[in-house]
């Protein structure tokens, strides 16, 4: 048993499914850099403040490589198993070993290929569309189309066959879930990473540079040919980051431009709902803990030293709401000036993906909300199921009319 | 007017500049930026401090000489 720590927990209840914790607004004031117990029985910094995040998510001695230990988490299982060993990836890597992994899989993703895709996102999501319309009412919009769409967008990019979505989509649900068994976790992560061995496999063996991962796997990368094993790892991070953040980050949208049905009208204008998006992603930071870094030498910052060896949680949430920057911090606004959010992360981190994401939000609202211009959620926002317990917030279900 | 200059070591190739002020910024070989206009014109000051602050890397500096 550890010694008992003196710290105080880590707050962690909603008053409201749109908005963190409350106490992080007193934080932010007070102490935006302060030490809490995890609930697993990790101490660890939690950043509050949209400064602190920025200045602590750039500074090169806090490292995304967790160095074998558990970090803080929500998990309240203690005793977990040793997951299945993850695949290197970028979420793994420190600059200079990031540097051209990085670079190798923006270039795939730029906002300018984000915009390209306008056409074919729209068309996948007119499938859903048209499917949803021949089920009829009531429909579930997360199993509907905010989960299918995103994960048939994922998987064209990268050539992963369609055929095989759905035996994804279900995985990537196991291994975010909080508290799920770590035997399940590991099942699921090995059914994935053996999948995409596999296909990696194939298109090295048959030259295909067709697609994401095909031009991946025949890369050079600091010179050398792409190690095998390592593409599958980037494989399944973009796999799992691509899909199911996308997703609930839609289902939120829905739910948000139910008690702001004015706004709907901004998405068919291409420069209006883009801001709308914005404000969209900055009032829902569904990586909702903050993400994890580890300080690698000690770190004198705004009065406070970060030792080597803490770990540093940056709350995304939380910056995305401070009033020093936001004048309507807790309210989607698109009209006020807006100081970038911290959703995407900051840094030489900050997500991939997130030309990709912002695009797939805004024409899978824009088409939906034109569709079914009538669309409601069945019950108030504030009765749905939301994800207090996952990694990745957002709703379980969505039951819409129109 | 500032002058642009960008750190290609540190660029992440999110591409925000380029697409925020095309203009200005491109993202060549590897995604990474590329400067297409180093003095822009006056009217576009605000937009550059504006993604000059929201670069995630840092790269981008404006000098004023
Ligand atoms: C609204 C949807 C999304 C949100 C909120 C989101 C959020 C994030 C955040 C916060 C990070 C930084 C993690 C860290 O620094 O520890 C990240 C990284 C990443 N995301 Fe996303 N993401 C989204 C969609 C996507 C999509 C669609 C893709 C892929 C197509 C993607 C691929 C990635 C990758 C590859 C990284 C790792 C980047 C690196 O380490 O250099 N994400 N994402
Ligand atoms: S915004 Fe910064 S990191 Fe992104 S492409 Fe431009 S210079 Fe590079």
């Amino acid at each position: 048993m550890a010694p008992a720590s003196s710290l105080p927990d880590l707050p962690r209840s909603r008053t409201h499914p749109f908005h963190p914790p409350p106490e992080y607004e007193q934080l932010r004031k007070e102490s935006p850099i302060s030490r809490f117990l995890w609930p697993n029985g990790v101490e660890g910094w939690l950043v509050t403040g949209y400064s602190e995040v920025r200045t602590l998510l750039a500074d090169p001695r806090l490292s995304i490589n967790r160095f074998n230990s558990p970090p803080p988490s929500v998990s309240v299982v203690k005793d977990r198993k040793p997951e299945a060993m993850l695949p290197r990836s970028l979420v793994a890597m420190d600059p200079p070993e990031h540097t051209p992994w990085r670079r190798a899989i923006v270039k795939e993703m730029t906002p300018r290929w984000a915009r390209s895709m306008e056409p074919r996102i729209a068309a996948i999501t007119h499938e859903y569309l048209d499917r949803i319309r021949e089920a009829g009412q009531p429909a579930d919009l997360v199993t509907d189309l905010a989960l299918p769409v995103p994960s048939r967008v994922i998987c064209e990019v990268l050539g992963v066959p369609a055929a095989d979505q759905a035996f994804f989509q279900e995985q990537a649900e196991v291994r975010s879930q909080v508290g799920a068994p770590p035997e399940k976790v590991n099942a699921a992560t090995t059914a994935l990473y053996e999948y995409l061995g596999q296909l990696v496999a194939d298109k090295r063996r048959t030259g295909n540079r067709e697609d994401v991962l095909g031009r991946l796997v025949h890369a050079e990368i600091a010179g050398e040919p792409a190690p095998q094993d390592i593409v599958v790892g980037q494989a399944m991070l973009l796999l799992i980051a691509g899909h199911e953040t996308t997703a609930n980050m839609i289902g939120l949208g829905v739910a948000t431009l139910m008690d702001n049905r004015e706004l709907i009208a901004d998405l068919a204008d291409t420069a209006k709902g883009t801001a709308l998006v914005e404000e969209i992603l900055r009032m829902h930071a569904i990586i909702q803990w903050g993400i994890i870094r580890r300080a690698t030498d000690d770190i004198d910052v705004n009065g406070v030293r970060i030792a080597k060896g803490d770990w540093v949680v940056c709350s995304l949430s939380s910056a995305n709401r401070d009033e020093s920057r936001y004048s309507c911090p807790h309210l989607v606004d698109p009209g006020q000036p807006q100081a970038p959010h911290l959703t995407f992360g900051y840094g030489v981190h900050q997500c991939a993906g997130q030309s990709l994401a912002r695009t797939e939000v805004r024409v899978v609202l824009r088409e939906l909300f034109a569709t079914f211009p009538e669309l409601r959620i069945t019950v108030p926002v504030e009765e749905l199921r939301y994800r207090y317990e996952m990694w990745v917030y957002g709703l379980y279900e969505c039951p819409v009319v129109w | 007017m500032p002058r642009v200059i960008v750190d290609e070591n540190r660029c992440c190739g999110a591409g925000l500049c380029a697409q925020e002020l095309p203009d200005v910024f491109d993202q060549g070989e590897d995604a990474v930026v590329v400067v297409l206009e180093e003095n822009p014109p006056a009217e576009l000051a605000e937009r550059l401090e504006a993604v000059t602050f929201a670069c995630p890397s840092g790269a981008i500096r404006l000098v004023r000489e």
